[in-house]
């Protein structure tokens, strides 16, 4: 019987409940799996395959797995980010302190940008804004700007990218203490306003 | 014909859920296509090891195995890789009359990688045929003719109970019964 789940099995004319049922039959008959063996040798002879397998290389490999662990049935996950965020510890003093530093030069630069703005000021007014936090200069530009170019804005647009570039700075360096690309982000910001431009001279 | 994908289905389902008396199935089914790829690359010495390599590797990746492609298709691709790297950590090539690994994918899976059997393995396929075909020769006619069409001509049972005129059942049984004579005349010269 085992025989003829076999003939129809190897010419894929078996029923699932055949294939369970010769499955269960080969691992007790050595001479159906053999005959199995010899079915696929004729047909790969017939192909054109030469026979080169030894009587032990099936059993060499199926040693071998039966040593393996098992496989795991389950997808390992990667925790959630909240999770992982969660977890992060509070920040330290040391980074609230250039933070705040940095948002205290922003302010005083706006204020100062305020009071210097076109009412109080002709000509060529200079105002200088050299930014240190936690003996850490974040940024030493020099902004100059003439109020009566500015028209109607608090600040020219020199003043505002040097306030931007401070900002972005120190932002940059919190995101690279968290490793979070910070570094990436200020080398795009440098070369971004790297003064390249011939336009600009 | 010979790498039926429906046998495969079903052997591959049940590796994939751990039977290993299934992909022990597959590994004699196709051993020695694996073992005459490999050959062919990293040289006839070294083919065994290869080849039981690739079937173990593709156990442990069966599960894997999303049947986008033919089994075999998926199993050469595995022993193509396992070859690699055997001739990448042994920094050499195989004989002279070695191709190159990105060519043999090229060629098919039997007359350019036959090249390098070993005259008693070309011998043992060639009395292999002559037995079988003589086997076939003295079947009645009923049964020859349906062995013929299912192994030579690749019908299925259903195409040969129309060509044969009579039912399936009396297809397989047939079939089964030309297998049985054939096997008798196999059997020395495989197991002996």
């Amino acid at each position: 019987m085992s025989n003829q789940l076999l003939s129809a099995a190897v010419d894929a004319a078996a029923t699932e409940a055949e294939w369970d049922a010769l499955i269960e039959s080969v691992e007790n008959d050595p001479e159906l799996k053999a005959e199995w063996s010899r079915v696929w040798q004729w047909r790969d002879a017939r192909d054109g395959v030469t026979l080169a397998a030894g009587d032990d290389f099936c059993s060499g490999v199926m040693a071998a797995i039966a040593n393996e662990k098992p496989l795991p049935s389950t997808v390992v996950t990667m925790p959630r980010r909240a999770a992982t965020v969660a977890a992060r510890p509070a920040r330290s003093w040391r980074t609230l302190v250039p933070l705040s530093a940095a948002a205290g030069v922003v302010a005083a630069v706006l204020f100062v940008g305020g009071l210097r703005g076109p009412a109080s000021n002709n000509g060529s007014d200079l105002a200088t804004s050299q930014v240190a936090s936690s003996g850490q200069m974040l940024a030493t530009t020099p902004v100059s700007f003439s109020s009566a170019e500015s028209g109607g804005d608090a600040l020219p647009d020199d003043a505002k990218a040097a306030i931007l570039n401070a900002y972005l700075m120190e932002h940059s360096n919190s995101l690279a203490e968290r490793s979070m690309g910070g570094t990436l982000a200020n080398a795009r910001f440098a070369a971004r306003t790297a003064d390249y431009r011939p336009d600009a001279q | 014909m010979s790498t039926d994908p429906d046998v495969d289905i079903q052997l591959v389902a049940r590796a994939q859920a751990g039977d290993q008396r299934a992909f022990e199935l597959l590994v004699r089914k196709y051993q020695h296509k694996i073992i005459q790829l490999v050959s062919r690359l990293v040289g006839d010495g070294d083919a065994p090891d290869v080849a039981q390599e690739t079937f173990i590797r593709a156990w442990r990746a069966m599960k894997g195995f999303q049947g986008n492609s033919a089994f075999y298709t998926w199993l050469y691709r595995i022993g193509i890789n396992t070859a690699k790297n055997h001739l990448v950590s042994r920094n050499r090539r195989s004989g002279d009359k070695d191709i190159d690994i990105a060519d043999a994918e090229l060629y098919g899976h039997t007359e350019q990688l036959s090249d390098n059997a070993t005259p008693e393995a070309q011998a043992l396929t060639e009395e292999i045929k002559q037995k079988v075909g003589e086997a076939i020769n003295k079947l009645p006619p009923d049964l020859r003719q349906a062995i013929t069409l299912r192994e030579l001509e690749g019908l299925s049972y259903e195409e040969i109970a129309d060509a044969m005129n009579c039912p399936i059942g009396t297809v397989r049984s047939r079939i089964f019964r030309a297998r049985e004579a054939i096997d008798f005349v196999l059997k020395p010269l495989l197991d002996g």
